[in-house]
């Protein structure tokens, strides 16, 4: 898995596949990078060209998978490899690894302080290394648990008597509407009484 | 950091009980003083109630003629007139405490000189957020740090966003932005992030939940909202004044209004500078230690505040309804149980943002009516301070006093429209001045109502006219009148339209029902003809309507309703001139509005400007994109997925393995996009930490022949147009 300035300079010829299975894996390869914010446009093409390489070296996929498929794959395998190294201890589970090594990355800026580093072995920068490991994630301190709980409050004898109403009526919506209407009614009499008296 | 153990009483020997503050330390204001307050100040109220409804009775009686119409207009009467006598009232207690220039009363007397940070304990800074602009929160949140840093009390305090977003879009973003935010200021370890499951009991709940978890560790919290701006030394001094007084559950500074860019915004910003602080020192003056808390922009001493404001449901209502409006009911159980609650009203570096428009202002008032209106169940509650019902009785009629303004202009029209066409002979006395110059009791209250309307800004306007640097900060003297006139203007049209917004609001909660609202379309230029004709068509409708039948009853009663008529009438270009961004750029070059955040602004105020202004315009993702931003930035981008990822982990979210309900959900993002899925769907696959891993595994490993078309764009898209478009705070 190691990177180094004279692989990167090796010609590339693939072997197997076909041209458009290879422009395939190169663009999701490429795109995954830079969701990883590999800026470095340099340094993203000596790790697409290193990672073709390598899924190339193990030969034709036979499982019916997609080229682009194994790429991403052969892409991750190198980030988990890189990412254990990074962070020793390293997670026994290589899920929790794997998010545990792109969230220190994220965390230390690390594709954007270091442009060339991101998979690389050969001449590791020390800080990036301990940025890395010192790298975490806290969303919040240590609890210390209280207990608040609702507190009755005693509303007196107003809000037995309208609770009361207002619940007869919400189980009563006819008997609302006929209220709200008739309340209507009252206002028009009213008012057509008061103008022709 | 920990500050445990905490007592109510730091000072106190005794050690707190719970149900009653045990403090020895004596009162600020000694029992006699405030009562003597209240009594003069309450009895000039009634006084003034009475002396105006003496009036409008003999008015309406004048022909010795009692009519039911009469006793209605009169019981209308009485109750609006006492609030505005109150407010007047209010305000001559304002402007006496400010023209003398010293108040032996006021809480900051007790701040100690100096405040030495390192002394303090460590506070939280609580804000808590729901679908907010991001961008705007997080960035006056680091203006805040900024400020607290540069007077060495950083270490003082921590800070806590608080997050119910149930958009997909502004959950991410702010997840984003919180590690963006931490990285920028080096804030790890100092600004925590917590997003809550279920956002039980919205805001209160969103506190509560907070003081379950983390209350044990602090003995103060400062609760900002989302666009709350503090300066870091208001911050220091609130905290060492809570340290000063041990009797005090809460201190509520007085904000400023700040960042209007809009012209209403503009508006409501001069009127709060220009009369806020008459009115702020006036309601201190009769409210003391029994305040009231606003719900932001206050400390709250937190052993007490656990102790005895988890709030029940509500009563009455069917299922478990909850308190929309806390603060209120939250100061009143604080001082029911012998905690007292200030208003630290002349202590300055205390920001709040308002609503950019008329009808944005609207949607804030429904909001407010409904949580006020339910402050009505407390009025009778058992053991509640006198002055807690006040402040709850004066909440709920602060709404329920436009729908009875409006029945009084009815019955005002229907009495009207008697007394000309049925009884001649009363025309003559009820007339202005009257058409045959017999009575003036018209006219004298008239005089009176004016005065009591307009006299608190004369008042204000004279405290500000009489300092040279007051009026250099308002833009001048005669830039200052001339806005004064312009306030006024405005204001006077849009209270009618207010009144019709609140009386409709407090009818439909009565009612139950709900009030729908017309979608924005925003853009620059602010409120779209399209929303400014449906929301205020019934605005205009009614206006037209009593105007005509004002013009038929009688032309003279047509001029009388006038003021309130056309404001009605043209409540659309209304609405949508204040919303103008042209209007408001006129206005600033007029030099008219001007206040002293716009003449003199607080550093945090510059600070916070330049940072937004200083964001580049980025050319945005196509719309399709664009729409699901955040479900495509955490499933298709390797670290804000591992973050997301790590973050439900570390809240302890069920890592259980991916169901059947799940594992539909996820064949159909895959398969037909995110955009084919609802909200609710999107953020239940958002919650579980297995299925966000599992999606973004899967999207990059499968070919795209067995990928929706949208996430091939996507994937070709995503940080395409820029280095860092997924940034969405500038370092």
């Amino acid at each position: 898995m190691d990177l180094s300035a004279d692989d990167t300079l090796k010609p590339f010829v693939p072997k197997w596949g076909s041209p458009a299975e290879w422009n395939e894996a190169y663009e999701k390869v490429e795109n995954y990078l830079r969701a990883c914010r590999i800026n470095s446009r340099l340094h993203r093409a000596r790790l697409i060209h290193r990672i073709l390489q390598r899924v190339s070296e193990h030969g034709p996929v036979f499982t019916g998978e997609a080229l682009s498929t194994v790429a991403i794959r052969e892409t991750q395998i190198m980030m988990g490899e890189w990412f254990a190294r990074m962070l020793q201890p390293a997670s026994e589970n290589e899920e929790n690894s794997l998010v545990a090594g792109r969230v220190a990355l994220l965390l230390c800026d690390g594709s954007d302080r270091w442009p060339y580093a991101f998979l690389t072995t050969d001449d590791l920068p020390p800080d990036l290394v301990t940025e890395m490991r010192k790298s975490m994630l806290v969303a919040g301190p240590n609890l210390e648990i209280s207990n608040m709980v609702p507190r009755p409050i005693d509303y007196g004898w107003f809000p037995e008597i309208a609770g009361d109403t207002l619940d007869s009526l919400g189980k009563w919506p006819v008997l609302q509407a006929l209220i709200a209407w008739g309340l209507f009614i009252l206002i028009l009499a009213y008012l057509f009484y008061k103008t022709r008296q | 950091m920990s500050e445990t153990p905490i007592s109510a009483d730091p000072s106190s020997a005794t050690p707190p009980v719970p149900g009653q503050a045990h403090v020895t330390v004596e009162p600020l204001v000694p029992p006699r003083r405030r009562e003597h307050r209240r009594f003069w100040f309450f009895s000039a109220v009634v006084l003034i109630t009475g002396l105006a409804t003496a009036i409008l009775a003999d008015i309406l009686w004048v022909s010795h003629h009692i009519s039911t119409t009469r006793v209605i207009l009169l019981a209308l009467f009485i109750p609006l007139c006492a609030m505005v006598s109150l407010g007047f009232v209010q305000a001559c207690a304002g402007f006496m405490v400010l023209l003398r220039g010293r108040d032996s009363t006021r809480i900051t007397k007790t701040l100690p000189t100096p405040v030495v940070p390192d002394n303090l304990p460590v506070t939280a800074i609580v804000v808590p957020i729901y679908n907010e602009n991001v961008r705007e929160v997080y960035e006056a949140l680091r203006v805040i740090f900024n400020s607290l840093d540069r007077i060495g009390a950083l270490s003082r305090f921590d800070f806590f966003i608080l997050s119910d977003s149930n958009d997909p879009n502004k959950w991410i973003e702010e997840e984003v932005a919180w590690v963006e935010l931490c990285k920028q200021v080096k804030g790890f370890g100092r600004i925590f992030y917590r997003r809550r499951r279920m956002p039980i009991n919205r805001k209160s709940g969103n506190i509560a939940d907070f003081c379950r978890r983390w209350g044990g560790r602090y003995r103060y919290m400062m609760v900002l909202d989302a666009d709350s701006l503090m300066a870091g030394r208001t911050l220091v001094n609130m905290v060492a004044l809570m340290e000063a007084n041990p009797r005090v559950g809460i201190i509520q500074s007085s904000p400023v209004l700040y960042g209007g860019t809009t012209p209403f915004a503009r508006l409501m910003q001069f009127a709060s500078a220009a009369y806020g602080p008459i009115f702020s020192a006036g309601q201190h003056y009769w409210q003391l230690d029994e305040g009231n808390y606003w719900g932001h922009n206050a400390i709250i001493r937190l052993m007490p505040f656990i102790e005895h404001c988890g709030l029940p449901d509500i009563p009455g209502a069917s299922g478990a309804a909850k308190y929309m409006s806390h603060d209120y009911v939250e100061a009143a159980l604080m001082t029911k149980f012998g905690y007292e609650v200030w208003m630290a009203y002349d202590l300055p570096g205390s920001f709040e943002g308002g609503p950019p428009t008329l009808i944005d202002h609207a949607k804030r008032d429904l909001r407010w009516c409904r949580g006020n209106l339910q402050h009505a169940w407390l009025l009778f509650a058992k053991g509640f301070r006198p002055i807690s019902r006040l402040h709850l009785g004066v909440g709920v009629f602060s709404y329920v006093s436009s729908l009875l303004w409006l029945l009084f202009l009815l019955a005002g029209t229907l009495q009207w429209y008697r007394t000309i066409s049925i009884s001649p002979a009363d025309a003559v006395s009820t007339g202005f001045l009257t058409r045959k110059g017999i009575h003036l009791l018209p006219f004298y209250l008239f005089v009176v109502m004016m005065c009591l309307l307009l006299l608190p800004k004369v008042m204000a306007a004279v405290l500000i006219l009489r300092r040279p640097d007051r009026r250099r900060k308002f833009g001048g003297g005669p830039r200052f009148v001339f806005s004064v006139l312009l306030e006024q203007f405005f204001a006077t049209l849009l209270a009618p339209i207010q009144m019709l917004f609140n009386a409709v609001f407090v009818i439909s909660v009565l009612l139950g029902r709900t009030v729908h609202w017309t979608t924005q379309n925003r853009d620059n230029a602010g409120v779209d003809w399209r929303e400014a004709m449906l929301t205020h068509l019934s605005h205009v409708l009614i206006g037209t309507a009593w105007c005509w039948l004002a013009l038929r009853i009688d032309p003279y009663f047509f001029a009388w309703m006038l003021p309130v008529l056309s404001g009605m009438i043209l409540s659309v270009p209304l609405s949508i001139l204040l919303s103008h961004q042209g209007f408001s750029d006129l206005l600033q070059r007029a030099g008219l509005l001007i206040t002293p955040v716009d003449t003199a602004p607080a550093r945090e105020i510059t600070e916070y400007t330049r940072r937004l202004a200083g964001y580049e315009e980025v050319v945005p993702p196509p719309m399709a994109l664009w729409s699901q931003r955040g479900f495509m930035q955490v499933i298709l981008d390797p670290l804000v997925n591992a973050e997301h990822v790590s973050l439900l982990r570390q809240r302890g979210s069920s890592d259980h393995e991916v169901g059947e309900y799940y594992g539909r959900l996820v064949e159909r993002v895959l398969k037909e996009g995110p955009a084919t899925l609802s909200q609710r769907e999107q953020m239940a696959l958002l919650l579980h930490p297995g299925v966000v891993a599992e999606l973004h595994s899967r999207i990059w490993l499968l070919p795209d022949s067995e990928l929706a078309p949208w996430w091939r764009v996507a994937m070709s898209q995503y940080n395409l147009l820029s280095g860092k478009p997924v940034q969405l705070l500038q370092p």
